[in-house]
């Protein structure tokens, strides 16, 4: 329930905030000049509005396509992150948007059409190359889509785009936009998992692993490519057992030609933000394992990393072909 | 719970209604308080409010506790009637290009409005919003050390374009706020209960003072004691054990190993 919609003065007569008004008559609307009016001051606390945060409309005025780091791809050579809204439905304890943002309200930029504009340009320079854009990295690309109408919009879009590919990375199981319209042969959705005892205990509000499993099992079937995103790879007890039934629980609801890829990244964050979230939940278990900084991330020591890693591998290789097995490497922060 | 109020009238049915006492000595403002509340009459104008909110500020240890700064008041108002009691959502100042949005958590039926603080008194209510003298100045000050949710502006509309300034009898303030009193108070309990959600509690503050006063800290140790410290009781591992690892030792640096020690066995989540 959206009780407080924040908007740009600039933007309140596009369609898309009119949508809004007319769909929240009861929301409490109060102008601004420009998002960061409201979103970026200091001294807010994350922790405090994620119990309830507000909407604030907004244009994207800048630029709207990003390059991934080089090793976060799966597969293609030029990879692109976009951000049609910042934060998320979910509230994950591991989760970088925590320290990245100031605030927990929701930003979403209105202006889809200059998202578009950007995503078509870059297509037509890069000719025949295969170009793959990411939509889940500053938010979940599907958990709001009955709010915002994301995946309905960008759907047709790379319809026509053949040569783009879209990644819709989710922990959601509202995928009825994807159901009700015809698998794009250009598209993966990639659901993002922890083994159930994880899950529990570090993803506040989302679904249950089970039900992400059945949501991606009849995409799956529907005729969609599906990616699994094992990450961040938590450290725990009983790591091996818990990893391995997973990922037997995951690879056997798919038919093997569904799956488009499966990707790991060790748990790893920017120092700054770690630092941030850690001030939020001070008592929080994660973030008292056995980590350590490195190139200016906290990850896990060396030796657990490389050991966790290896065992997801071993054990998605009994599954998988190792085509399909990606590694992100945590990005070195200068 | 910090209250700012420009003026004694303002301020009495809360000081009544609060049971707040005096606090005698040479103060800057008047001031009153009880165990958990504190309030300063700030005088008229930007510079008053200002000077005793960071007054106030000083006084309450807000690094420890995030307690909540709330500003009340009488205001002129374009569109809300006499009496009526209104939450501001944004606060501006003719002379300032900043402008806050205050966070708007607090579950209540309190009116929003749009408030403008000005260097004088309004007597133009051409707009759909309030008019105070305070406001903005609070703002400023208070959310450099309290974070944006815990510091709230409430006014009491006083004058508007049917019954302007000029015509505002100075007896009924007290009044203005008595009435909307209960109101008042709901909000500084929901303040309160949102400022626990992210305060330390009581038995965690003692330990970690105990722990503290184990052996003699740097202030570099004192911050890795502090964060052994979260480690610990984010594992549940019992206080005794942990003070009595600090005591063992003859020197500060070699408390801190041996808790590290002790906590490391712990150090994998469930």
């Amino acid at each position: 329930m959206i009780e407080y919609i924040y908007f740009e003065v600039g933007i309140e007569d596009h369609p898309r905030t009119q949508e809004f008004f007319r769909r929240f008559p009861k929301a409490t609307k109060i102008p601004c000049n420009h998002y960061k009016e409201v979103f970026n001051p200091r001294g807010q606390s994350f922790r405090l509005q994620k119990k309830n945060p507000a909407l604030i409309l907004a244009k994207q005025n800048g630029k709207k396509i990003h390059p991934i780091p080089a090793s976060y791809g799966v597969g293609g050579s030029q990879n692109f992150y976009f951000s049609h809204l910042l934060n998320c439905l979910y509230d994950c304890r591991y989760c970088f948007l925590q320290g990245m943002f100031p605030s927990a309200h929701y930003v979403l930029f209105v202006n889809f059409e200059d998202f578009q504009s950007e995503i078509k340009k870059k297509h037509d320079d890069l000719g025949d190359s295969p170009s793959w854009f990411f939509s889940g990295y500053d938010c979940d690309s599907l958990a709001l889509e009955s709010l915002t109408g994301f995946a309905q919009d960008f759907i047709p879009f790379f319809r026509k785009l053949p040569n783009s590919w879209l990644e819709i990375r989710t922990k959601s199981i509202a995928s009825q936009v994807l159901e009700k319209t015809d698998p794009l042969d250009n598209a993966v959705v990639a659901f993002s998992f922890t083994p159930e005892e994880i899950s529990q205990q570090l993803e506040h509000k989302v679904p249950s692993v089970q039900s992400r499993i059945k949501a991606m099992k009849k995409l799956a079937n529907l005729g969609w490519k599906i990616g699994l995103r094992i990450d961040p790879i938590i450290d725990c007890v009983d790591f091996n057992t818990r990893y391995a039934k997973l990922f037997e629980q995951l690879i056997t609801a798919l038919p093997a030609e569904s799956l488009h890829s499966v990707s790991l990244g060790a748990f790893r964050m920017p120092t700054g933000f770690f630092r941030s979230i850690q001030k939020l939940y001070p008592k929080e278990q994660l973030f008292s394992g056995k980590l350590e900084k490195k190139n200016g991330n906290i990850a896990y020591r060396a030796e657990i990393e490389k050991e966790r890693i290896s065992t997801c591998q071993s054990l998605l290789l009994s599954h998988i072909p190792k085509e399909k097995l990606y590694l992100c490497d945590p990005v070195e922060i200068k | 719970m910090n209250f700012i109020i420009a003026l004694q009238a303002e301020a009495k049915p809360l000081i009544d209604a609060l049971k707040l006492k005096k606090v005698s000595g040479s103060l800057p403002f008047p001031t009153f308080q009880n165990d958990n509340h504190q309030l300063v009459v700030s005088g008229i104008g930007k510079i008053a409010s200002a000077g005793a909110t960071g007054f106030s500020l000083g006084k309450s240890h807000a690094q420890d506790h995030p307690f909540p700064f709330l500003n009340i008041g009488i205001a002129g108002h374009g569109s809300l009637g006499v009496g009526t009691l209104f939450i501001a959502d944004r606060i501006f100042s003719e002379n300032h290009s900043s402008i806050y949005y205050p966070p708007q958590l607090v579950d209540s039926e309190i009116i929003r409005s749009p408030l403008q603080t000005c260097e004088l008194p309004n007597r133009d209510y051409q707009e759909k919003k309030g008019y105070d003298m305070e406001a903005h100045s609070f703002y400023t000050t208070a959310s450099k050390c309290v974070t944006r949710e815990l510091v709230q502006v409430i006014k009491i509309v006083s004058d508007n374009l049917h019954q302007p300034l000029d015509t505002f009898n100075p007896k009924v303030v007290s009044k203005l706020v008595e009435t909307n009193l209960p109101t008042i108070l709901g909000l500084v309990r929901s303040l309160e209960k949102l400022a626990n959600e992210i305060s330390p509690d009581r038995e965690t503050l003692a330990f970690r003072r105990d722990a503290l006063h184990s052996q003699n800290f740097t202030e570099t140790q004192t911050h890795l004691l502090v964060q052994l410290l979260n480690h610990s009781k984010s594992f549940d591992i019992e206080e005794a054990k942990i003070l009595q690892s600090l005591k063992n030792e003859n020197s500060a640096k070699s408390a801190l190993k041996a808790l590290a020690h002790l906590i490391e066995p712990y150090r994998i989540l469930s």
